[in-house]
């Protein structure tokens, strides 16, 4: 297994989960209807719907899985952690809570950046926190119960905004923007997001020299002069923004984080600083292939893309646990 | 001047006095044993001089600079560290291991250029990993895992060695083996420091031996002087018993009894 076994495997996908994701939906398009479509030919409704609905969803899935699958690689890198990832460790639950404060005092509302900010901010915090909390190689027990205390937390605090929530409309908008999805997302939500999961993602990949070094324990690297302390701010702020901007436009997405980075490590040398990138790749595929299974036409209404994720990556979770119990003491 | 020089240094930890003026030298061309009970500040004083812990008082050199002016990655290219147990935490490949030695050499994103490679090669021969190449590091047994990380430290190619225990838990064969690498790496130029608990294995490699007590500093002279009767009762509380293999330089000591 190589990487370039990888990269041409992946990239395939890539390109064919693309087309599919431009060929499904709400109203069924052949593939020459998608292609002309999307090159401004054909029936004007169909190009509305391609250019209006599609390639937005397109481009978030492919931001939000990239930024998510990068952010599990670089906290399983930096925490020496096979089981690190932002939805278990309550970062995206902390900036869920950004989130719904936003919407709840209509900052939202008054500034387009608002919730995104405070998305970011939350998530920043926790993310600090937990860092401390695993400062000088403590276990992985440790960590997973400071991600639950702080889920939990901010689970409190989400719920008490949505019960005081003004009317019941705006509430079961906040639990159905909780679930994550991807529905009826526009050009506006890309614009958004974008600029923090590139800029999330440009301080993530600075590190990956780094996180190779702290393969060997943060003493050991630095003394091969790594600083240690900026690789940790880079990686905390950086998956924030990441999984901020993520969870403002497209709500909760758990465990994608998580799975990527392992599926990826084995055809890098499981060099956490070379698997930065291809998780991002591979996140991106990932959440492409979910938000696919999400809008067919199955069930009555489409299918919450944070769901698909969780009923696919809790299993996968366990499957780890599993296999690293013996590292786990 | 060419010499890792430690000043009288200082650190207290929260209410603890874990190092209580420590004066040391360290020239390039010499093995230095450091040595004293659990809890004398042997760990901590490789740590002041690396910079991992900030010191409360006293000053550090390296070949006449002062280490707190000088950049991290700048110390990475006069001194390397063996810490102690030294954790690797991914299952990555033994020559990519080795490999990570020449990282403060390297600019960011630079690839291995004909040198580091050199640097690679020898070091992986010197530690006798060759056969270990293309496993994991993870998959090897203690004494080979010891040997990569040993040939780690040797691939950066730095003036000074400091190793935090490098013996522990290896079998007697693969101790005299890391010492023999130590060795050979202080007759090439080499100033090498390193913490050992074995007083054998220290009267038998090391030139010098610096020996602290409780974070204060007993003495550093040669192994004979060193490790005297005396110091033993005072430090330790041993008595110990000397055989001479009809040779001097083949020093051995055994801790017998507790005083």
């Amino acid at each position: 297994m190589s990487r370039a076994a990888f990269y041409t495997s992946v990239g395939l996908l890539v390109t064919l989960v693309i087309l599919l994701s431009l060929k499904s939906g709400a109203v069924p398009l052949s593939w020459g209807q998608t292609l002309a479509a999307l090159l401004g030919e054909g029936d004007f409704a169909h190009q509305v719907i391609l250019h209006e609905l599609r390639v937005p969803r397109l481009l978030l899935g492919f931001l939000i899985g990239g930024g998510l699958g990068m952010s599990g690689a670089a906290l399983q890198g930096l925490l020496r952690n096979p089981l690190a990832d932002p939805g278990i460790l309550g970062v995206s639950a902390a900036s869920g809570l950004g989130g719904v404060i936003a919407v709840y005092y209509g900052l939202a509302g008054m500034f387009a950046f608002a919730l995104p900010l405070m998305a970011i901010f939350f998530a920043s915090l926790a993310t600090l926190v937990l860092v401390f909390m695993a400062a000088r190689e403590t276990s992985v027990l440790t960590l997973i119960l400071a991600g639950v205390a702080i889920s939990s937390i901010a689970g409190a605090f989400t719920s008490l905004a949505m019960s005081m929530a003004p009317t019941p409309i705006s509430m079961q908008e906040m639990i159905l923007w909780m679930l994550g999805s991807l529905e009826n997302r526009s050009m506006t939500d890309v614009y958004l997001a974008a600029p923090f999961i590139i800029l999330g993602m440009g301080m993530m990949l600075a590190t990956s020299r780094s996180l190779t070094a702290l393969a060997l324990g943060e003493d050991t690297a630095t003394t091969m002069g790594i600083n240690v302390v900026r690789t940790r701010n880079l990686i905390v702020f950086g998956t924030a923004a990441c999984v901020g901007a993520g969870v403002a436009v497209a709500g909760m997405i758990g465990f994608v984080g998580l799975i990527v980075p392992h599926m990826v490590r084995p055809f890098f040398g499981y060099d956490p600083g070379r698997s930065l990138w291809p998780s991002a790749l591979l996140g991106g595929l990932i959440l492409l292939i979910a938000d696919i299974i999400a809008r067919q036409p199955l069930m009555q209404a489409e299918l919450r893309i944070g769901v698909i994720t969780a009923m696919i990556g809790a299993p996968a979770f366990l499957y780890i646990i599993y296999k690293t119990r013996g590292a786990m003491r | 001047m060419t010499m890792l020089s430690v000043k009288n240094i200082l650190l207290t930890i929260g209410e603890a006095n874990i190092l209580k003026g420590v004066s040391a030298e360290l020239r390039r061309g010499e093995l230095v044993g450091l040595i004293g009970p659990n809890g004398a500040g042997k760990s901590s004083l490789l740590k002041a001089i690396l910079g991992l812990v900030s010191v409360t008082d006293g000053a550090v050199s390296l070949d006449g600079e002062q280490l707190a002016d000088m950049a991290i990655t700048d110390r990475a290219k006069l001194v390397s560290y063996a810490a102690q147990g030294a954790p690797v935490h991914w299952p990555l490949l033994v020559e990519h291991v080795v490999g990570l030695g020449r990282m403060p050499h390297l600019n960011p994103w630079q690839k291995l250029t004909v040198s580091d490679e050199k640097a690679i090669a020898a070091a992986i021969t010197a530690t006798d990993c060759m056969h270990l190449k293309g496993r994991t590091v993870t998959s090897l047994s203690g004494g080979e895992r010891a040997r990569v990380l040993m040939a780690r430290v040797l691939a950066a190619d730095t003036p000074y060695i400091l190793a935090d225990e490098p013996v522990a838990s290896l079998d007697p064969a693969h101790q005299l083996d890391v010492m023999e690498i130590l060795k050979t790496q202080a007759l090439s130029g080499k100033g090498v420091m390193v913490v050992l608990h074995d007083l054998a294995l220290a009267a038998r490699y090391c030139d010098r031996i610096i020996m602290l007590d409780g974070g204060k500093q007993i003495g550093q002279d040669t192994p004979e002087v060193m490790l005297s009767d005396e110091h033993l009762a005072k430090v330790f509380g041993v008595r110990a018993v000397r055989v001479s293999d009809g040779d001097d330089q083949f020093l051995v000591i055994q801790p017998l009894n507790r005083l």
